[in-house]
């Protein structure tokens, strides 16, 4: 890896942990656990688009350990990983079907998984089946708040294409 | 080869497009089906904290009471029962998104705090005809 690619993933990487900083400090817009609009995605998918899946998977761990340790506990690394990696998964996957358009969709797909990934976890830790009822309102959730943020990353992605040259 | 093809991406995208709008539509129809579901005899609130039931409450026939749900290094969830409705109205968590919750009486949506693995889920009572005479049950 070039020092300048190096440079640039760490530069994502901590504009993706800025951006994840600041949403944690607002308040639950539905008090649903679970429900956050997850800014953070949108420099997963900058980073998805520009450079690779092996790159924004780099840049998406470092972004999770990193804020686990200064923002929350043990706890919701577990969340983080199991929502973060099968969203990236999902959104590499699309990212490549449809060729880099329709950022929006990419990212709806990948937050609805994102969703899907942490009740998973929610339910074996829990050990409460009940905690699946909350999949719905979830997945309703992860289609707005992608569309939201895919819509972010491709009006930045159009700046960005002369920036990162 | 890539292009021999060039539209097949769209193609790809209104599948999605589509996948995307079913799972919608479902979600919705189940919210409203949640919500429209009549409002349940006798509901009992399960408490449920790191996986185990530890306490069972008739909210028809316990009475008004708070009391706190107790965790590992600290934690605690503050519980009280209130006009047959339950809710967490003080907890330790940093988000307090189960305080945010309110009160229920629903089988909608359990109320969950996960940083404590603390979950309150409202069934309706097996004996709904309410005639039994116990109204709180510990584990």
């Amino acid at each position: 890896m070039s020092v300048k690619k190096l440079t640039r993933l760490a530069l994502f990487a901590t504009l993706a942990l800025a951006v994840y900083g600041l949403e944690s400090m607002l308040p639950p817009i539905v008090p649903i656990p679970g429900i956050k609009p997850g800014l953070a995605n949108i420099i997963t998918l900058i980073v998805l688009k520009n450079y690779s899946g092996r790159d924004a998977l780099l840049v998406l761990i470092t972004r999770i350990i990193i804020s686990s340790l200064l923002f929350g506990q043990m706890m919701s690394l577990l969340y983080s990983l199991a929502g973060g990696i099968l969203c990236l998964f999902v959104m590499l996957l699309l990212n490549s079907l449809f060729k880099g358009h329709f950022m929006f969709m990419t990212s709806a797909a990948g937050a609805i998984f994102h969703n899907i990934g942490q009740l998973t976890v929610a339910v074996f830790i829990t050990r409460t089946i009940g905690v699946w009822s909350y999949l719905p309102f979830l997945i309703l959730s992860g289609i707005i708040t992608g569309i939201f943020t895919g819509m972010c990353a491709s009006a930045a992605q159009k700046f960005l294409v002369k920036a990162l040259k | 080869m890539h292009n021999s093809n060039p539209q097949k991406y769209r193609l790809y995208a209104v599948i999605t497009g589509s996948l995307i709008a079913v799972a919608a539509l479902v979600s919705i129809v189940l919210i409203i089906h949640g919500l429209d579901s009549p409002v349940r005899q006798a509901p009992v609130a399960d408490i449920y904290q790191n996986g185990r039931l530890i306490m069972s409450l008739d909210l028809g026939s316990c009475g008004d009471r708070i009391f706190t749900v107790s965790g590992d290094n600290g934690c605690y969830n503050t519980v009280e029962v209130h006009d047959g409705e339950i809710g967490i109205t003080s907890a330790s968590c940093p988000d307090n998104i189960c305080v945010h919750q309110g009160f229920t009486d629903s089988p909608l949506l359990p109320i969950t705090c996960l940083p404590n693995n603390v979950v309150i889920t409202v069934h309706e009572s097996e004996n709904s005809a309410g005639s039994e005479d116990i109204d709180i049950t510990t584990y």
